[in-house]
């Protein structure tokens, strides 16, 4: 192993990690930016293989189909055009991106609206609970999304839970049209969807400095103005994180729009999914694919700076 | 085609797992449960020894220890694979998947090991496409003279030369006697604004437009972009009528009554049946979709010669009588009727008389003009 | 205003805060038992007490966010004991602080004023003003991570006084800043409160800090108050042992007293004595706990030094500590079996003589008047 004098322990530390010789490499980097950051460099280089593994290769695969074609039966033809796209940005597909966005912010709405008081509720007065009120809200996880979204099958249908209620009760004496609907379908992206919103508010939540809420409260702010002032736009972190986890997979989901969807209920999801497997258009659904991530990224973009930075002001 | 399990097929794409109907999930335990017993068994007989055995057509060829088959779920008689393990001492590592689609995925992914594979007819059109199957030596499988005739020169692979049929069946209507009053025997069935609502339509792009294409009087299997356009009209107008697009969850919906009219496959419509009395099955006079599913052998098979007596083994006469009379499937074995229960032999649903067989067709691939379809297809769902 | 004794404080009806048989229990635990307290308009008044004393439960309740289990909290004669705290005119300075760290210094001034509706214009003079009173003219438009700790605690002050509360709560505002910037804050804190003529309540657990601030203290020991006085008072006068040995150090003595008319002593033999003057009520109790402050007591060479009307112990030296201006010493008094402090000035040390050593023999004396009768808690 070459040691360069210029280098020291950064170089020392370096080679050691790499169980090889890393002189050239991080010599250049040392110099570049100095010890530490070569060090830091080559501490993160796992992470970054794993990155590059599991998100930039898929990606970069699926980019080089969307620029290819459909062969004969279904394979996927390489080559270089634009088509793949122009398809995917065609005014059909409009009316389902409008819908996939709207189920996915009324979704994102309604976990919002449910999880911020559970999540305060946790954070606040959970006390020595706190943990089996975790555990509770992740329950659902434990059993696969498919199974939690057939339930709902079973309590939504004409002979289902609610209707069965509802008819005994005689509130009606004929079985309300609850699944198939637009109502089922936001009703299951919601209830899938909720852990995910209200994990990252109870951890802002938690974090919250208790005395914060005290201080407003000394100053004359009532519990609601101490929530609007204080209390919330100080987990605006967690807001952000939440609306994001939840809002992302809404809008590409496919299993919830195809269990409780009806024939109006078509999302971005399963159009992309079906060009994956019923139509075998790889290609296609891989500019699709990249098309609805191009948005997304575009709008976490603006939607973070806008929100990231107003309560800031 | 063995449908009933198609509701695994999103799960399959998840990379989830677990049944989730009560049916499935019985089955499920019980297919589990014949596994372990099956290896069980092997280890008692010290089945692990290699064998030679005579093919019936060919010279001596020393087995393979173990083959690897390939199925769609709850799609074989508990003692089949038992049997074959006991008599040849090979040992039969079964696997199930639930769509062709996953097949195609898993198989197109690279090499799997499978020996056997049981695709349904286009599938196998679209495997030849993409060259992944290969020829079986009929040799080995002297069984073959069993199949009806139909089934040795079906159009997707005349000769048998790379798939031996495992069972088949119909698409059609599947309703509910009780709430439907009038006759069914048309597809304008699935139009009857009287239904509005309780009606669901197969999401599967080629199912759907052939229902549209026999009520027009077309082939399901047309080229002609204008008669396409026309049948997507009428699927487009039938929409509102709908309750969804569903290739799975209508056998309970059926069952429960929340559909009264479904257009599915005949064997999930009879598993429906089990479960509500009034649940009936009926295929079309305009015409409907036959299909059948087939043993295949992947290139990269490991033991093509065992899998081949197998296929065989499959169709000796009790062997595909055991599977029908388990599995409530017809089987394209003609010399297995005489072991067929006449429950099933005598049941239109399952053997359809002439008539209706005449009006029976397979799906055939389109190759390019398949593009027509899906195209039409997004047309439609996102109308 | 130290002159003020509590009897003519009870008296007055110029309580600024009162407090009647407050009690606060959690669950089976009481932190806070039966507690009267009456603070006058303008005072600089300290809750001091050992950690865990119930000081800040205390304040809490003053400021509305727990709720008494038992009593009054009359606020300008209003009882506020059940009011939620935006409805009680008290501010509290929190001793982290608590600013609101998503606005920057200005509007954390002016957070309490927003609430009250008061015009923009006359909000943002009063949030100046306040700001220039704390020195932070300059830094209106900072965040509060911007700043050191000493800002965010001027920060914190000026958001409380900005509203102008009948009383402002400190619960140990000066804890987390270095000593150096702890003594400056407190003269700084001490000249505010003379300026804007608020009723002040500051918790603290430095009885030099509360000594130094104070009007009057309330020395609170494991939920209930042990003294309330001027910090004179309790130094001079403690009216228990707790009050005694935690305000300052003190040397116990308990013992039989022998009375005659005009005095009682406490012989030791040897010519050991401690003489006691008859308390003012007059009464002769047959045994007493006193206490002597360290800085009363001389060391002298020889009992021949001593004049006849002194107290005289023996002891042996044990330690000496030498801090400059005085010299502590701890000595040993067989007799007693105890361990004295003593505290000498320097100033007598003539430049030939020696400080005393460890192991010598030396003389304790002082006059009887240091002598503090203790209420003998057994009896
Ligand atoms: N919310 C509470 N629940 C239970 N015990 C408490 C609570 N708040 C304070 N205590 C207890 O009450 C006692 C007094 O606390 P505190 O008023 O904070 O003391 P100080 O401020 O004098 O140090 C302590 O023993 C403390 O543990
Ligand atoms: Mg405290």
């Amino acid at each position: 192993m070459t040691k360069p004098a210029e280098n020291g322990m950064a170089e020392a530390s370096a080679s050691a990690i790499l169980g090889q010789n890393a002189g050239p490499l991080s010599r250049a980097i040392g110099r570049l930016r100095g010890h530490s950051f070569a060090v830091a460099n080559l501490l993160m280089a796992p992470t970054m293989l794993w990155l590059l593994l599991f998100l930039a290769l898929p990606l970069g695969v699926i980019l080089v189909y969307s620029f290819g074609g459909r062969g004969t039966y279904g394979d996927v033809i390489y080559g270089f055009s634009f088509d793949n796209y122009s398809r995917a940005f065609s005014p059909l597909w409009l009316p389902v991106i409008l819908r996939s966005f709207g189920f996915a912010a009324i979704a994102t709405l309604l976990t919002l609206a449910m999880g911020y008081p559970l999540a305060y509720f946790i954070a606040v007065y959970g006390g020595r609970r706190k943990n089996i009120y975790l555990i509770l809200v992740m329950v659902p996880f434990w059993t696969s999304y498919l199974i939690r979204t057939y339930s709902w099958i079973v309590i939504l249908r004409s002979q289902g839970v609610v209707n069965t209620l509802l008819q005994w009760a005689n509130i009606i004496d004929q079985p309300l049209d609850l699944l198939n609907t637009p109502f089922s379908v936001i009703l299951g992206l919601t209830y899938g969807f909720l852990p995910f919103m209200t994990l990252p508010l109870y951890a802002s939540l938690e974090k919250l400095d208790k005395s914060l809420i005290e201080a407003a409260w000394d100053l004359g702010a009532s519990r609601i103005w101490a929530l609007l002032t204080v209390t919330i736009p100080l987990s605006i972190p967690g807001i952000i994180a939440g609306t994001l986890l939840v809002f992302i997979p809404a809008v590409g989901d496919f299993v919830t729009p195809d269990l409780l969807g009806g024939p109006d209920t078509l999302m971005i999801g399963n159009v992309i999914q079906q060009q994956f497997l019923a139509a075998r258009d790889w290609a296609y659904g891989s500019a699709l694919s990249f098309s609805l991530m191009a948005i997304l990224l575009l709008g976490i973009f603006f939607y973070v700076r806008k929100v990231g930075t107003e309560n800031l002001a | 085609m063995k449908k009933m399990d198609k509701e695994l097929r999103v799960m399959a794409l998840d990379g989830l797992a677990g049944p989730m109907t009560r049916r499935g999930f019985i089955k499920r335990a019980g297919a589990a449960g014949l596994l372990v017993g099956a290896s069980g068994f092997i280890a008692a007989c010290g089945g692990g020894e290699t064998t030679t055995t005579a093919a019936a057509g060919g010279g001596t060829q020393e087995l393979a220890k173990e083959i690897y088959f390939y199925n769609w779920s709850d799609y074989i008689a508990e003692d089949t694979i038992p049997n074959f393990q006991e008599e040849f001492g090979v040992k039969v590592v079964y696997d199930n998947y639930s769509s062709n689609d996953t097949l195609l995925a898993k198989l197109q992914s690279g090499a799997t090991g499978y020996d056997i594979i049981v695709p349904t007819d286009y599938m196998i059109t679209t495997m030849l496409g993409l060259d992944i199957l290969q020829e079986i030596d009929l040799d080995n499988v002297p069984n073959v003279a069993n199949l009806y005739q139909r089934f040795r020169e079906a159009p997707f692979d005349p000769g048998n030369k790379y798939s031996i049929p495992w069972q088949w069946g119909t698409t059609g209507i599947g309703y509910n006697s009780a709430k439907v009053t009038d006759w069914v025997d048309s597809w304008d069935m699935l139009w009857n604004e009287a239904y509005s609502g309780k009606i669901t339509m197969m999401s599967e792009i080629r199912d759907v437009f052939a229902v549209a294409l026999f009520r027009l009087g077309y082939s399901p299997n047309t080229r002609d972009a204008a008669q396409i356009e026309e049948a997507k009209q009428m699927l487009i107008e039938q929409k509102s009528l709908l309750k969804h697009y569903t290739s799975d969850t209508y056998i309970d919906e059926l069952a429960s009554e929340d559909a009264w009219i479904s257009h599915g496959w005949s064997g999930d419509v009879f598993q429906a049946q089990l479960e509500n009395e009034a649940v009936m099955y009926s295929v079309p006079n305009e015409g409907s979709l036959t299909w059948v599913d087939s043993m295949c052998i992947p290139k990269d098979a490991p033991s093509k010669h065992t899998a081949e007596v197998f296929m065989n083994y499959i169709h000796r006469p009790e062997v595909a009588a055991g599977i029908s009379n388990y599995v409530y499937y017809a089987s394209p074995n003609e010399a297995a009727e005489e072991f067929i229960s006449s429950e099933i032999l005598e049941d239109p649903q399952i053997y359809p008389p002439q008539e209706t067989m005449d009006k029976l067709v397979f799906l055939e691939e389109l190759g390019e003009d398949t593009e027509l379809y899906n195209t039409a297809y997004q047309e439609l769902r996102a109308s | 205003m130290n002159d003020a004794t509590p009897s003519t404080i009870e008296q007055s009806e110029d309580c600024a805060i009162r407090l009647e048989g407050v009690t606060k229990r959690f669950g089976d635990f009481t932190a806070v038992e039966r507690i009267d307290l009456r603070i006058r308009r303008g005072e600089f008044f300290s809750l001091l007490g050992p950690s865990g004393c119930g000081k800040t439960t205390t304040l809490r309740m003053i400021a509305g966010f727990e709720e008494p289990s038992e009593g009054a909290i009359l606020l300008d004669g209003v009882d506020v004991a059940r009011l939620p705290p935006y409805r009680r005119n008290v501010n509290t300075v929190f001793q982290n602080y608590a600013l609101f760290p998503h606005l920057n210094v200005e509007k954390n001034v002016g957070f309490g004023l927003k609430r009250k509706k008061l015009p923009k214009h006359e909000i943002a003079a009063r949030v100046s003003d306040a700001l220039r009173m704390v020195e932070l003219g300059d830094r209106a438009t900072y965040k509060p991570d911007q700043l050191s700790g000493g800002m965010q605690q001027r920060v914190a002050l000026a958001r409380a006084l900005v509203n102008l509360p009948s009383v402002l709560l400190l619960d140990e505002p000066l804890g987390a800043l270095d000593l150096k910037l702890r003594r400056q804050m407190q003269l700084e804190l001490k000249h505010i409160h003379e300026n804007v003529g608020i009723t002040f309540i500051y918790v603290t657990h430095d009885q030099e800090e509360a000594l130094t601030m104070s009007d009057r203290i309330a020395v609170m020991n494991m939920g209930t108050v042990e003294q309330v006085g001027s910090p004179e008072e309790l130094y001079e006068s403690p009216k228990s042992r707790f009050v005694a040995g935690f305000i300052g150090t003190s040397n116990f003595i308990e013992s039989v007293v022998t009375w005659n008319a005009t005095e009682g002593t406490i012989s030791l033999g040897d010519g050991e004595r401690v003489i006691i003057e008859v308390p003012e009520d007059g009464s002769r109790p047959g045994s007493v706990e006193l206490s002597v402050r360290p800085e009363k007591i001389r060391l002298r060479e020889s009992g021949e030094e001593v004049q006849s009307g002194q107290c005289m112990l023996r002891g042996t030296v044990r330690d000496v500590v030498y801090l400059g201006m005085t010299t502590q010493y701890s000595l040993h008094i067989p007799s007693l079996d105890r361990v004295f402090n003593v505290l000498e000035q320097n100033v007598e040390i003539a430049s030939d003589q020696t400080l005393w050593v460890t192991g010598e023999e030396a003389y304790l004396t002082w006059h009887p008047s240091h002598n503090r009768m203790l209420p003998t808690s057994g009896a």
